[in-house]
């Protein structure tokens, strides 16, 4: 089965791919929350410059890159018609909300995605929004294999998906099905994990931060900040 | 020394009685292989003798009760593989899958690394130390899953149906890899649908909620009628051996022995 991952260029070797992961993270999320609290048009304008350069650092395709973000984007494009619509001002949300995803696929697509999970740990995310995010990314590829062989158990006995009440009962009892078997899995899993002897989760780790990430982070930070005082200006004039 | 000893467990699921009065004992290095139908109570008796559920009972490890050991102790000295490998494989990588049990444990990370490198080297997984589970085989899970028990060096293995949906290959290593295990002294009990390969065991016992019998594998699989009456069947070569007018064999090797004098 062919799984479309976010990670699938995180063996290149750009500039950002280097960094440490942790530095990295913590980096695009100073960025991050500094792109989120802009108030002018010029400012979230530089940011998003900014991300689109961290995105062209990284070096992954093009296409890819449009690929993973296209529904993002899409989602996005329709919130700020609808915020025009209704009389807002669309265009700061559309490049903020645009900066932000950018960076967010920087920050994952540049390393494995094992890796960044740890990372996360790292930088102090809490542990156990950790290990639903660990447990979510093993198990989402399973369910969805589930998914694909009750799929084609539904087409070997000729069932066609139709506008109709009974593909709804289907659909419905299909849903039913995995969720029960993911029930029953999860189950499994934490009498396998007892048996291991888990008591919270520990991850093993040898990340080590340079001088690069340090300047790295101390850029993010510089950036974050004179964002933020251009705004402030330009919000004053 | 007996590794494992079982008298009288009972245990229900809300009202269905799944184990009763299970009685057995299993020695220290030997291999024991549980037979019986679906349903029977295998992988329940499994998960009472973890501790993970709770009976009525006795369960005894190495002479202690095991209600005397706490979990670090328990899991260093019994552990168990389930069925399914995507039940017990839940970490990102393999690597991170076996390394789990022993950071449990609090060990130091250069002992963790050794341990991890040892039984990598062990059942030949080297070159899927950082792959995904998800991208593995069904052999290949299989595997990392007993290696991330076998890794704890439990005295005390117990396999859960270990050769269901396994090509042939993969299951000839994985018998090899079992009969080695043996040979460095782990205790091994397995729960089987596959008759086949009771023939490697030193004894054999049919449960079927409770201990139908118990005995060396040529006294249990050569009583067709006790299997069939147990949603059992024998091992082909047994029944070949059987019709062919020939005592049942113990093993492989005991099967080539007996044909050799039959024909010479």
């Amino acid at each position: 089965m062919r799984h479309h991952l976010i990670d699938r260029y995180s063996h290149l070797e750009s500039p950002i791919h280097k960094l440490d992961p942790r530095a990295k993270l913590l980096g695009i999320f100073i960025l991050l929350f500094s792109t989120v609290l802009l108030r002018d048009l010029t400012s979230c304008l530089l940011s998003l410059t900014i991300s689109i350069s961290l995105l062209l650092m990284t070096r992954i395709p093009l296409r890819f890159v449009f690929e993973q973000l296209k529904y993002g984007l899409i989602f996005i494009f329709a919130i700020s018609i609808t915020m025009f619509i209704f009389g807002h001002e669309p265009f700061k949300v559309f490049l903020r909300a645009t900066s932000a995803l950018i960076l967010i696929f920087v920050a994952f697509s540049t390393s494995r995605f094992d890796v960044s999970i740890k990372a996360l740990n790292g930088i102090g995310f809490p542990n156990i929004l950790t290990q639903i995010l660990m447990f979510t990314y093993r198990y989402i590829f399973v369910l969805a294999e589930e998914y694909e062989k009750l799929s084609t158990s539904l087409k070997l006995k000729n069932f066609e998906w139709k506008t109709s009440k009974r593909t709804l009962e289907t659909v419905g009892k299909l849903i039913a099905t995995l969720f029960i078997r993911s029930y029953e899995r999860s189950e499994n899993v934490y009498k396998a994990m007892i048996m291991r002897g888990y008591t919270g989760l520990n991850l093993m780790t040898d990340f080590k931060m340079g001088k690069y990430d340090l300047l790295f982070v101390a850029t993010t930070l510089y950036l974050a900040i004179a964002l933020h005082i251009c705004s402030l200006w330009r919000f004053q004039i | 020394m007996l590794a494992l000893e079982v008298s009288n467990l009972n245990f229900s699921y809300e009202d269905k009685r799944v184990l009763e009065d299970v009685t057995f004992d299993v020695r220290e290095g030997e291999i024991l292989t549980v037979i019986g139908p679906n349903g029977a109570g295998k992988t329940t008796l499994f998960l009472n003798l973890t501790g993970v559920l709770k009976g009525e009972g006795v369960i005894r490890l190495f002479g202690r009760s095991i209600d005397d050991f706490d979990r670090r102790e328990l899991v260093e000295t019994i552990g168990m593989v389930f069925q399914n490998p995507d039940d017990q494989l839940f970490m990102p990588t393999v690597f991170d899958d076996l390394s789990f049990g022993l950071i449990n444990l609090g060990l130091d990370k250069d002992e963790i690394v050794d341990r991890v490198n040892w039984v990598l080297s062990k059942f030949r997984l080297e070159e899927i130390r950082d792959q995904y589970p998800h991208h593995l085989s069904f052999g290949e899970k299989k595997k990392v899953a007993i290696a991330s028990v076998v890794c704890m060096k439990p005295r005390i293995l117990l396999l859960d149906e270990p050769t269901a949906n396994l090509d042939p290959i993969s299951r000839r290593d994985l018998i090899e890899t079992i009969l080695k295990l043996v040979d460095e002294g782990m205790t091994i009990v397995i729960a089987t649908h596959d008759v086949d390969l009771a023939l490697y065991s030193n004894r054999v016992m049919i449960l079927n909620g409770r201990v139908i019998d118990i005995g060396e594998p040529d006294e249990i699989l050569s009583d067709l009628d006790k299997l069939k009456k147990n949603g059992l069947d024998a091992p082909q070569i047994v029944k070949l051996f059987l019709s062919l007018g020939l005592q049942a064999p113990r093993s492989f090797d005991d099967a080539v022995k007996i044909l050799k004098r039959f024909l010479s």
